[in-house]
């Protein structure tokens, strides 16, 4: 058979109409001239059919404005209908997608009134960014399939294609902080948890509901129960936005494995139930308030993706700049794209975290080990010995770290236990 | 839409319409030829009896044939065939027209005799050509030499053409639409076989009533050679009542014949495999090559391609069909165990698209895999 959309009997009418109606006036043969006008009738009556069928059908679409690389989106088109219409399709334009057309057929019919709802499952194959999705265009034709009309419906909106994100492995031991709300982690000091810790003196003071009777008529003197302290998991996520270390391109570039290890770390923060926060610096500022959920999550992952290597400001700076926002007792991960870092400064700063009880982590990811995109890189032997001469400063300091290198699989670097963390 | 292994409903009726349409259309045509020119034929058994049968066989079988006959070549093979036949076909239609010109009732006579063997082999061997277009223009041409005798003959050829070929068109539309899309739910055959009905007897009745009007004349060259028999108008209404009633019956054994027998045998030409290449406007665009089409197709490359777009005529047999716009890695996702789709389609990929040659082992892998697949499948459906 012929593709739905082929045009092939049109044609075969259009170029029988002439012919049949020359030969039959040539030959004065009324019969055939009679069938080229019945042809010609055919012919108009469907171009007429086929016209304004489209006409007066509104469709909308319903979707989720985010997902994951690779991930399956399934989109519903909701049509209604002034006039009854059959076999009409559908064309959605899905940006995410590389084959971005999708074609969908209402065999029903739409009548006036009723909603009918098409639905079709993509899958986000292109990489992370801002796509569009849409206009929506509406097909008809006359029942012969001769002619068509479409309609174009200016139904358009972004869609965010978040970075696939990896279990970043030993981040949830990092900082967190007491909390009086009920949480999942909790530490072995004395708090506000339901999990049991102990019996000690009792204190004036202390609730008489938390005496322990049996303990107090055993020693003779009260004493009370105590619970663990729950805490509250909290990361701050600085983000290396700086222009001088772009390398590569691509899938293959420092920034995209700083926005994707980013990513991670927010994932594996939000999912373990902490509070996470963004900063960085590019020419536009990169910054996601403290929040945690699922909401918090697909907010700080559209931030990131929107994010440009642009910016000025050092990394070591821009932590200083947020410093002041960085809890006590909370995780600080550093994502630099570069291992070159500064390290009397970044000795400063650690220094500052750990007078405040920050528990830092750092991944450096080593822009020159990407192909240079401008000037020229150092020698592979001195970025070596940075690279070494980095990592014994921040291990030293017990600071978890891990560089990540262009042929490093994301993945599995960053979902390894034991190295570095 | 997504299609879901082997739960999709297969748009039979609209199918068995479409094949309906064109029994009759071709019968219709070989009937007309032999009202215009042979009638006292139709008072024999053969005659009659010849055109239903050997019609509705060659329909089915190159419905089923479809698939086997459109991936015996390539395109540019394909290309050549079709130049080919059309130069031949061509000629054919020369001779007769220059036969009619000059009023030979013999030249016609053998001119007609070869299109009317021409319509079944036309539909038997569909699948080289593109959609029906050999058989449409075939009976058009008997359609159109059957009415040069004129008078009511003529204008029952001519009539019960055109509503056979508006039935034909609207019912293969659907059937097109239909295969093409899989659509969660069929809408009722009875609603949209009705559209196909209503232009059909709209044409079929404004041609009887413009013939009633202006009476077909004969062609003059012929008349004065004496080449279209007279007949007078009892016989002649005896005659087209029962090429009525035999059409009429032919007609329902055929349509029963492909409802009942054997599955329904006329679904089975839904050449799902020619939609393979995504017809993606935006997609980037890939080597010029199809599937199975050029010289690289030798070797172990070839053979895992065609063994890929084999098993996609397969599955899409099985309902599980792969929509033009989806990509390979795409359809894979649909398809179940997902290891040895996963494979497959990493191997098809790799011989389609890449650089390397892949080898015999690659090629087991894919098979293994296909098998794994279509069993897979098979005991979805």
């Amino acid at each position: 058979m012929e593709p739905a959309r082929s045009t092939l009997y049109r044609s075969f009418l259009l170029s029988a109409v002439p012919m049949l109606l020359l030969l039959g006036a040539a030959l004065r043969l009324w019969a055939w001239a009679a069938l080229g006008l019945a042809f010609a009738l055919l012919l108009a009556v469907s171009w007429l059919s086929a016209r304004g069928r489209a006409a007066g059908i509104r469709a909308r679409r319903e979707l989720t404005p985010s997902a994951f690389e690779e991930d399956e989106v399934a989109v519903e088109i909701v049509l209604e209908g002034d006039r009854p219409s059959r076999m009409l399709e559908v064309v959605d334009s899905f940006g995410p997608a590389i084959a971005h057309e999708q074609w969908m057929l209402d065999p029903g019919g739409l009548v006036p009134g009723s909603r009918r709802r098409l639905r079709y499952v993509s899958y986000c194959s292109r990489q992370w960014g801002v796509y569009t999705v849409g206009p929506l265009r509406v097909v008809a034709s006359d029942p012969a399939g001769l002619f068509r009309s479409s309609r174009t419906i200016p139904e358009v909106e972004d869609f965010a294609v978040f970075p696939r994100v990896y279990d970043v492995a030993g981040l949830g031991r990092l900082g967190a902080r007491p909390t009086f709300a009920p949480q999942e982690s909790s530490a072995g000091r004395a708090g506000q948890n339901l999990v049991y810790l102990g019996v000690r003196d009792y204190r004036p003071g202390d609730e008489l509901r938390r005496v322990h009777w049996p303990a107090s008529a055993r020693r003779g003197a009260l004493v009370v129960k105590e619970h663990e302290t729950d805490l509250c998991p909290y990361a701050t996520v600085f983000v290396d936005l700086e222009r001088r270390h772009r390398a590569g391109t691509g899938k293959k570039s420092s920034f995209e494995y700083v926005v994707r290890t980013a990513a991670s770390v927010v994932w594996t923060a939000v999912r373990s139930g902490s509070f996470v926060q963004v900063a960085g610096l590019g020419s536009r500022p990169l910054h996601v308030p403290p929040g945690r959920g699922e909401d918090h999550l697909a907010f700080a992952l559209y931030e990131l993706i929107r994010a440009q290597q642009d910016g000025q400001a050092t990394l070591t700076d821009v932590v200083l700049h947020h410093l002041p926002s960085v809890p006590a007792n909370s995780t600080a991960v550093l994502v630099s794209a570069t291992a070159f870092l500064d390290l009397p400064a970044l000795d400063d700063l650690l220094r500052a975290f750990r007078d405040r009880g920050v528990r830092p982590a750092v991944v450096l990811v080593n822009n020159h080990s990407f192909p240079a995109i401008e000037g020229w890189p150092p020698p592979r032997a001195v970025v070596v010995e940075k690279c070494r001469e980095v990592t014994f400063f921040l291990r030293s300091r017990g600071v978890p770290m891990r560089v990540l290198e262009e042929s490093d699989d994301l993945g599995a670097v960053l979902g390894r236990e034991g190295v570095g963390w | 839409m997504r299609a879901s292994a082997g739960a999709r409903p297969f748009p039979s009726a609209f199918l068995h319409a479409r094949l309906v349409g064109l029994f009759l259309l071709s019968t219709g045509a070989i009937y007309g030829a032999y009202l215009g020119w042979q009638p006292a034929q139709l008072a024999r058994i053969g005659p009659l009896a010849w055109p239903p049968l050997a019609v509705g066989l060659a329909v089915v079988a190159g419905a089923v044939l479809h698939d086997r006959l459109s991936s015996l070549s390539d395109r540019a093979g394909r290309w050549k065939l079709r130049a080919a036949a059309g130069v031949g076909y061509g000629g054919v239609l020369l001779l007769v027209l220059l036969g009619i010109l000059v009023g030979e009732p013999k030249a016609v006579a053998s001119g007609l005799t070869l299109l009317m063997i021409l319509q079944p082999a036309f539909l038997l061997l569909a699948g080289l050509g593109r959609g029906c277009l050999g058989a449409l223009v075939n009976a058009l041409a008997l359609t159109m030499v059957g009415a040069l005798g004129g008078g009511e003959r003529a204008s029952a050829a001519v009539a019960s053409h055109a509503a056979f070929l508006a039935f034909f068109l609207v019912a293969d539309h659907a059937a097109r639409k239909l295969a093409e899309y899989p659509v969660e739910s069929l809408p009722a055959p009875r609603a949209l076989l009705g559209q196909a009905f209503l232009p059909a007897l709209a044409a079929a009745g404004a041609l009887v009533l413009l013939f009633a009007w202006i009476p077909p004349q004969p062609y003059a060259p012929l008349k004065r050679t004496g080449g279209a028999p007279a007949m007078p108008p009892e016989d002649l209404a005896r005659i087209l009542l029962e090429l009525g009633g035999i059409l009429a019956l032919a007609t329902l054994g055929f349509y029963l014949a492909l409802r009942f027998g054997s599955g329904g045998s006329g679904e089975r030409g839904d050449p799902v495999a020619e939609k393979v290449p995504a017809r993606v406007r935006s997609e980037p665009s890939g080597p010029s090559r199809g599937p199975g089409d050029g010289d690289g197709d030798s070797g172990w490359r070839g053979r895992i391609v065609r063994l890929y777009v084999r098993l996609l005529g397969e599955l899409a047999r099985l309902g599980v069909r792969r929509r033009p716009d989806q990509t390979p890695l795409e359809y894979a996702r649909k398809l179940a165990p997902e290891g040895a789709a996963g494979e497959l389609t990493g191997v098809f990929m790799r011989a389609r698209y890449g650089g390397e040659e892949p080898g015999e082992t690659e090629y087991r892998s894919a098979q293994a895999a296909a098998q794994a697949v279509l069993d897979r499948a098979r005991k979805g459906t």
